[in-house]
């Protein structure tokens, strides 16, 4: 399979807004993400999770609004409160989270492999997602440089604190996780 | 003098009364199946042996308790109800943490879960055979809802192979939890009052 281009209205928001994010997309070059594909056809895109010898859709065979409302109706969500999101997948359940939090609920999405968010950004507008000021995005390591990415996406110090807390990072992920 | 008593009354053997434990089992279990029932306790001189596995090469006297079929998948059937009274919360509980937390959390609980699910499973099982010899307004119910269950935990369990929470999480929730809910209907408004109503009528 070959790469994707990242659709023009996703990558000039992440110019704007994430400019290392868009960075480290380019800097992985043609790789391919090593667990994750997506299936193309007529009626759309669908990731798929290479586990082994089996290969399963992220988001299951169901509808997958109902897969994502049934795991955001699973959360405990406070006001005024950060919530760190591992994965981006297919954006759907970002999108969800998104539409269905109040508007003091900030939330980070990590995701680990530049590729997979490539290949993301290249299938689904996620324009919407990506301009909301409630949403921060981070891809690869979890260093200096990621931080001062979400720094420099326009948040306010008092989420730098928290997002500064960051040894180690994916613990801290893990503790504060909802995916 | 050896004696055997059964449900309270003295039992008369055709000649000679065994001497062997195991010998007057074997004769109380084909006359009582004949007439629908089951040994439940078989008392050699105070120690039951249907407990403890154990049973001696000679005796005084012998107590045996039997219930009828009907009695028998009744008290089964509550005892297994009462297990999962609280199964179809702790279900419902395990299904909002699937999505929520690591992989590697649920599937450590995978033990857990299959335990919770196991006397559901053994409770539709083992009231099968009582289906197929007394054919009751229920049975195609119920063979029904046997057939959906172990469906339903075939993919559950290749889920868990897999490694695939979606999977987990849409059969536990769009089929599996409908299907226990379902039975346990099928339990409290059918099948547990009709037996109550034959074991009244006997």
């Amino acid at each position: 399979m070959k790469p994707k281009s990242i659709l023009p209205q996703n990558a000039a928001l992440l110019q704007k807004r994430f400019p290392l994010v868009l960075q480290r997309i380019i800097d992985a070059g043609d790789r391919m993400p090593q667990d994750f594909f997506y299936e193309d056809n007529d009626s759309g895109s669908t990731l798929m999770l290479q586990r082994g010898e089996y290969s399963f859709p992220v988001y299951g065979k169901y509808k997958k609004d109902n897969l994502n409302k049934r795991w955001f109706s699973s959360l405990v969500l406070h006001p005024e409160s950060l919530y760190a999101i591992t994965g981006v997948g297919d954006g759907s359940h970002l999108s969800y989270f998104l539409n269905h939090s109040t508007s003091g609920t900030n939330f980070l999405a990590a995701e680990k492999d530049p590729t997979l968010l490539r290949e993301t950004l290249a299938r689904f507008d996620l324009t919407e997602l990506l301009s909301n000021e409630r949403f921060i995005l981070g891809t690869g390591e979890l260093d200096d440089a990621f931080f001062a990415d979400i720094q420099g996406a326009g948040y306010p110090a008092w989420l730098m604190s928290i997002v500064s807390y960051s040894l180690p990072c994916m613990v801290w992920m893990r503790d504060t996780t909802i995916v | 003098m050896s004696s055997v008593i059964a449900d309270g009354e003295e039992v008369v053997f055709d000649g000679d009364v065994p001497t062997d434990p195991n010998h007057v089992y074997e004769l109380l279990m084909g006359a009582l199946s004949e007439n629908g029932r089951a040994v439940v306790k078989f008392i050699v001189d105070g120690v039951d042996t249907v407990a403890s596995g154990d049973t001696p090469s000679t005796y005084d006297k012998i107590e045996v308790i039997s219930l009828s079929h009907d009695e028998l998948t009744l008290r089964l059937i509550i005892e297994s109800m009462n297990h999962l009274s609280t199964a179809e919360k702790e279900f419902e509980a395990y299904i909002r943490n699937i999505l929520s937390v690591a992989w590697s959390d649920v599937f450590q609980r995978m033990n857990e879960f299959i335990t919770k699910v196991q006397p559901f499973a053994d409770l539709l099982d083992n009231l099968s055979p009582y289906a197929q010899t007394y054919n009751p307004p229920w049975k195609e119910s119920l063979e029904k809802v046997t057939r959906e269950q172990a469906e339903s935990l075939g993919v559950i369990l290749t889920s868990f192979q897999q490694g695939n929470p979606s999977s987990l999480s849409d059969e536990l929730s769009i089929n599996f939890l409908p299907i226990f809910k379902r039975a346990r209907k099928l339990f409290s408004e059918n099948i547990i009052p009709f037996l109550q109503e034959k074991v009244k009528v006997a």
